[in-house]
């Protein structure tokens, strides 16, 4: 690659530079004047008190079904390149069938172990 | 009946089985305990013995080796490891040492007032295997391991059964004797190594002398395996800077145990460098030669003179059996046969005196409740066959003729006057020594006066005479010491056989000669102008 | 795109030929559907399917391991190839893991903790590490190697009250994952170099072990190749805890469940040697002028390290972590002289671990049985008159320190004597000295251990405010049985090696 297949990159740099340094300056010149208090001289300042501590007790529960919902979308993933070439490897005489159903199997165990463990019940 | 590879073998697994039988034997009863004891020390002392004494109509011996036999365990055909079993002329009077002094230390132990006496005397029979399978293995695999083997139970016997400064004691010494332990097993994997990792030849004291005979190694090579052996075999000796383990764990063994170490065990070190050391790697061994024997006039002399400083019986007899390791190393420097001769028969003679010393110091201590020599006294008229004992053992080790040691020393002093004629005065001068510091504790312990501290810690109780079980020990032993020092040919005819036989031992002190440009000296000439070369 | 190719991979797809990865797998479902469906009052039942489906798929292994195995070649497209040592390190995992199981059973008693999750993940984890040995393929070994680690990750914070616990859960979590990146990159770079058209021998199958070490030998010295390498060689040394990558080993041995600091110990590493013996013999067979140097370096250090900080321990877990540092270190003295090219090397690795196996697992008995509630205080203190209290335990934790202290006639120190034969034969005597060093140290803290359980210890002032420690009842006969049987193999190793070692 020439180094002139670079220059977007460049561009983007200096463009990023400049926004940033406009901004600053923009702020200086026409923001309001204010005298420093607790909250602004903070160090994550944001001009403002905070409401409460930074880590808040929340309920695990979402959590824990989240966490199902993505282990099985990305179970699921695994499934699509499956599914793309499945007639392909029909066509050639491999039956990529049964070890899908093998995993739909351990899947559903899953399944199962969750609902048995109380997993997806949201009153407990 | 048996055949002899068989005896051999079961020298070693007899006392082992023993051992396995008394650590689940708790509900024996202490009798039940001295049974199988008595049959675990019995039969490999009368082994030793038989072989002993049949040794030298042998014929039919493989490289000066008699009742040889072997069986693959399993690591032939990796590393050339064969269990081997063999006896030559220089480990005959060893093996025969193990078992006497396994007897006297057993028969010692059955009737000590051990706590927990199966386990006392399990760990003292797995001793006994070790010592036994040490002498009698021909795999110089199989040796180590053997002495390592022996060496496990002192660490226990001395935490369990130990004196005052056990814990110590027994740290410093697992400490010191690990390090010298894998430095000579370094060795000895690189005395295999320069086989080339034949796996024929192995770990094979046979095979590899052949293979050395008939090979040259370049001297730097030998001088390097040489140093390791040297100073890992002179740890577990402990050659002069490397002693400070042994007297302080002595003094904190219990007798039984400080009886096979001293006695025995620590022959180990010497033994490898008179049968491997030496005769494989010639070239490493004239390297080091004068390290050799400027280290053994160090324990001659300065341990000797810290000897005479000691007032505790038992670090006493620990420290004079540390010198006398150097009159050993100053018969290995010699390289000759009349030295090496004198430094195996020495091996036997302190190997049965220092075993005495510590039953009879032990026999004191159990009258008087007390090492302290300056305390202790005038226990003569009270306890006459004790002293009597104690006066002859004490002659015995400082080197007196009558008794075994003296034809060690003699022989040695003899073969040191032939190529290091300036050694000769310093080392008799340590004989000078040893008498000041023998002769002292007899005097001090039966004849002297006693404290008054002393006199009054006593109170009422009465002193005795030395009991039966204490007597059975010193006098098997002590009747060796004058059997062998009168009849020295029991022992020598064996050693000067198999010396000679080596070509080592007769070529290397006329190199040594030549390295130092001293005059040449016709060996031939010396040796049969010498009356003690007869003898051997 | 040619959709025949996949017939040719398909073909290679033999499922028998791992079937005892099959079997394992199966255990764990097993296991899974009884803790579904089991009543609770037959939820006993769990534990002993767990442990004797192992002990059953064990006995077969290892009547297996003395028929003549013949090399499959690779196979499911190259993912999978059995070496020689397949056999032995299958018999390893499956071992181990019945242990860890088995400690696990009264572990888990104590703490009120779920049950069946525990063997759940062991097995899981532990067939996984038979496949990760196997591996022959990058992408094989890094999935694999990844299933271990999340199964770790679960483990080792698996008491979940404890902070300790959590502590060592969140230091392996960041750690763990930091090294599987760092790993990855190593992957990622030398996939790239392989894949390069412009170097000679470059190949489009280039995370596959073969082609890429005919690679590697064409070209050694392009510098991608070797960063990747030095990475995933780093990748690998966190996994056994070498230095400078110990950091999380006192800390995560320590908070771990003593049963999972016992896998962690013994199966962990042992799959880590397994894969990085694989790697230098294997793909990176050409680096040797890299790999030597690099891994005597580390091994070096290794030893020292883990020796010198295990003597200050009072802690008898961080004492295992640390001593098992200095292990790790031991055991790649043996890779480097495999990278040399000692035939006697690998073997003498396995045979190390194998005794490193026994010794571990009867000290970790003894230390399960001795621990307390709280099981992640367990000090040398606790230790005092063992041999008074519990002789039996007393005399088991000996000869399993003994083994590890490498003191003849144990099988440790047949292990040791073979990796310093193949040592000298690879002619690495400095790495010679740092391990004779390193084992002189070892025997004053393997000592001082023991000599806490054998020793009267002389009161001191003070002695009574020292907190009291837990006073466990009498050993079980089942606990007496496993304890003896594993002290005895030990010895008998330590004896015998005919028919157990396979070079």
């Amino acid at each position: 690659m020439e180094l002139v297949d670079y220059l977007p990159v460049m561009i983007q740099l200096l463009l990023a530079a400049v926004i940033a340094a406009a901004i600053l300056i923009a702020s200086h010149i026409f923001g309001q004047r204010a005298r420093g208090n607790y909250a602004s001289d903070s160090a994550y300042e944001c001009g403002m008190l905070e409401e409460s501590k930074p880590h808040p007790k929340f309920s695990v529960k979402f959590y824990v079904v989240a966490m199902l919902f993505i282990l099985f979308d990305i179970e699921m993933v695994f499934m699509i390149p499956w599914v793309l070439i499945y007639r392909e490897l029909l066509s050639v005489g491999i039956l990529s069938v049964w070890p899908i159903f093998f995993f739909l199997g351990v899947l559903t165990l899953g399944l199962v172990y969750e609902m048995k463990k109380k997993g997806l019940e949201w009153e407990r | 009946m048996f055949s002899d590879f068989t005896l051999l073998l079961l020298s070693i697994f007899i006392p082992l089985s023993a051992a396995v039988v008394l650590f689940f034997g708790k509900s024996l009863g202490n009798s039940g305990v001295r049974l199988i004891s008595a049959i675990g020390f019995m039969l490999p002392a009368g082994i030793a013995v038989y072989l002993w004494m049949k040794f030298n109509a042998q014929e039919n011996l493989i490289d000066g080796f008699a009742y040889v036999g072997g069986c693959d365990l399993g690591l032939r055909e990796s590393v050339g490891i064969t269990l081997l079993l063999g006896l030559n002329g220089i480990s005959m009077p060893l093996f025969l040492l193990a078992g006497i002094v396994g007897l006297a230390a057993g028969i010692h132990a059955m009737y000590s007032q051990a706590e927990r006496l199966h386990l006392y005397m399990g760990l003292l029979l797995v001793m006994q295997a070790g010592l036994m399978g040490v002498f009698c293995s021909i795999d110089i695999f199989f040796f180590y391991f053997f002495h390592e083997l022996a060496l496990i139970p002192t660490f226990i016997m001395i935490g369990l059964w130990g004196g005052e400064g056990r814990r110590a004691a027994a740290m410093e010494m697992t400490v010191y004797l690990t390090l010298g332990a894998m430095l000579s097993l370094l060795g000895l994997i690189a005395l295999y190594g320069q086989t080339g990792w034949d796996t024929a030849t192995g770990f094979s004291l046979i095979g590899l002398r052949d293979y050395f005979a008939h090979h040259t190694i370049s001297e730097a090579v030998e001088s390097n395996i040489f140093a390791l052996l040297l100073f890992g075999f002179g740890i577990l000796v402990s050659l002069f800077p490397f002693h400070s383990w042994a007297p302080r764990g002595y003094a904190n063994a219990p007798t039984a145990n400080a009886m096979l170490h001293a006695g025995v065990l620590k022959k180990f070190g010497l033994y490898g460098l008179v049968q491997i050391a030496a005769p494989l790697i010639p070239h490493g061994a004239l390297a080091w030669n004068d390290w050799i024997v400027w280290l053994a006039l160090g324990n001659i002399l300065i341990i000797g003179f810290v000897t005479i400083a000691q007032s505790d019986l038992k670090l006493m007899i620990g420290y004079s059996s540390v010198m006398h390791m150097g009159y050993i190393f100053l018969g290995i420097a010699t390289m000759s046969v009349v030295g090496i001769g004198g430094a195996v028969m020495l091996m036997f003679a302190h190997g049965i005196s220092v075993a005495l010393m510590f039953v009879l110091a032990t026999a004191v201590f159990n009258r008087t409740g007390t090492y302290d020599m300056k305390a202790i006294g005038g226990l003569g008229p009270k306890a006459p066959v004790l002293a009597g004992f104690f006066v002859a053992a004490s002659m015995a080790s400082i080197g007196l003729p009558g008794f075994a040691n003296f034809w060690g020393e003699f022989t040695i002093f003899i073969a040191l006057w032939e190529n290091h004629p300036w050694a000769v005065a310093p080392a008799v001068f340590g004989v000078v020594i040893s008498a000041i510091y023998g002769l002292r504790a007899a005097s001090n312990i039966f004849f002297g006066s006693q404290t008054k501290a002393f006199t009054d810690s006593l109170g009422h109780r009465e002193i005795g005479d030395i009991t039966l079980a204490e007597r059975a020990p010193a006098t098997i032993l002590l009747v060796t010491l004058a059997f062998i020092g009168l009849w020295p040919m029991g022992i020598s005819q064996s050693i000067q056989k198999a010396v000679e036989a080596d070509p080592v031992y007769t070529h290397a002190p006329a190199k040594l000669a030549e390295r130092d440009n001293a005059p040449a000296i016709n060996i031939a000439d010396t040796e049969a102008s010498l009356p003690g070369g007869q003898s051997l | 795109m040619n959709y025949n190719g996949f017939q040719e991979l398909a073909a290679t797809n033999q499922w028998s030929a791992i079937w005892p990865e099959l079997s394992m797998a199966g255990i764990g479902l097993l296991v899974l559907c009884l803790d579904l469906f089991l009543p609770s009052s037959r939820k006993r039942l769990i534990p002993l399917v767990a442990i004797f489906g192992q002990l059953a798929l064990l006995a077969v292994l290892v009547m297996g391991c003395g028929c003549a195995t013949e090399s499959t070649g690779p196979l499911f497209g190259g993912m999978i190839e059995s070496g020689p040592y397949t056999p032995y390190m299958r018999a390893f995992f499956v071992l181990s893991s019945t242990l860890v199981c088995y400690l696990g059973v009264s572990y888990l008693s104590r703490q009120n903790l779920p049950r069946s999750e525990f063997y759940l993940l062991t097995i899981f984890v532990s067939g996984a590490m038979m496949l990760l040995v196997q591996s022959s393929n990058f992408v094989m070994l890094f999935v694999s190697l990844e299933t271990v680690t999340i199964g770790f990750y679960v483990l080792v914070s698996y008491c979940r009250y404890s902070p300790f616990s959590l502590e060592a859960g969140l230091k392996y979590l960041i750690l763990g994952a930091l090294s599987s990146a760092i790993l990855l990159f190593g992957i990622v770079l030398l996939y790239g170099a392989a894949s390069n058209p412009a170097l000679a021998q470059s190949t489009t199958d280039s995370m596959n072990f073969a082609a890429l070490g005919k690679f590697i030998a064409a070209t050694p010295e392009e510098p991608l190749v070797l960063v990747g390498a030095v990475l995933v060689l780093c990748g690998i040394c966190f996994k056994i805890g070498a230095v400078p990558f110990q950091i999380w080993v006192p800390d995560v041995y320590q908070g771990a469940p003593t049963p999972v600091t016992a896998f962690l110990a013994v199966s962990s590493k042992a799959a880590g040697f397994l894969v990085l013996m694989n790697l230098v013999a294997g793909p990176f067979a050409a680096l040797s002028k890299l790999t030597v140097p690099l891994l005597s370096a580390i091994a070096i250090i290794t030893i020292l390290f883990g020796n010198i900080t295990a003597l200050g321990q009072r802690n008898v877990k961080r004492v295992i972590g640390l001593s098992g540092i200095a292990h790790a270190g031991y055991l790649l003295v043996g890779v480097v002289a495999m990278a040399v090219g000692v035939a006697l090397a690998p073997w003498a690795i396995i045979f190390y671990l194998f005794a490193y196996l026994f010794a571990s697992f009867a000290v970790f008995g003894v230390m399960v049985h001795l621990a307390g509630v709280e099981d992640e205080i367990q000090e040398i203190d606790h230790y005092q008159k063992l041999a008074e209290r519990q002789p039996f335990l007393a005399g088991v934790l000996a000869i399993g320190l003994g083994s590890l202290a490498g003191i003849p006639p144990l099988a440790g120190f047949i292990g040791k004597l073979l990796l310093f034969i193949a040592a000298f034969q690879a002619e690495l005597y400095t790495l010679l000295g740092a391990a004779i060093i390193g084992v002189v140290i070892s025997v004053y803290y393997y000592f001082g251990w023991m000599r806490e359980a054998f020793f009267i210890k002389p009161a001191l002032p003070g002695d009574e405010a020292r907190p009291s420690y837990p006073m466990p009842g009498a050993v079980g006969i089942i606990h007496k049985l496993t304890l003896g049987l594993l002290v005895v193999i030990t010895v008998l190793m330590g004896l015998f090696q005919r028919g157990i070692f396979g070079g």
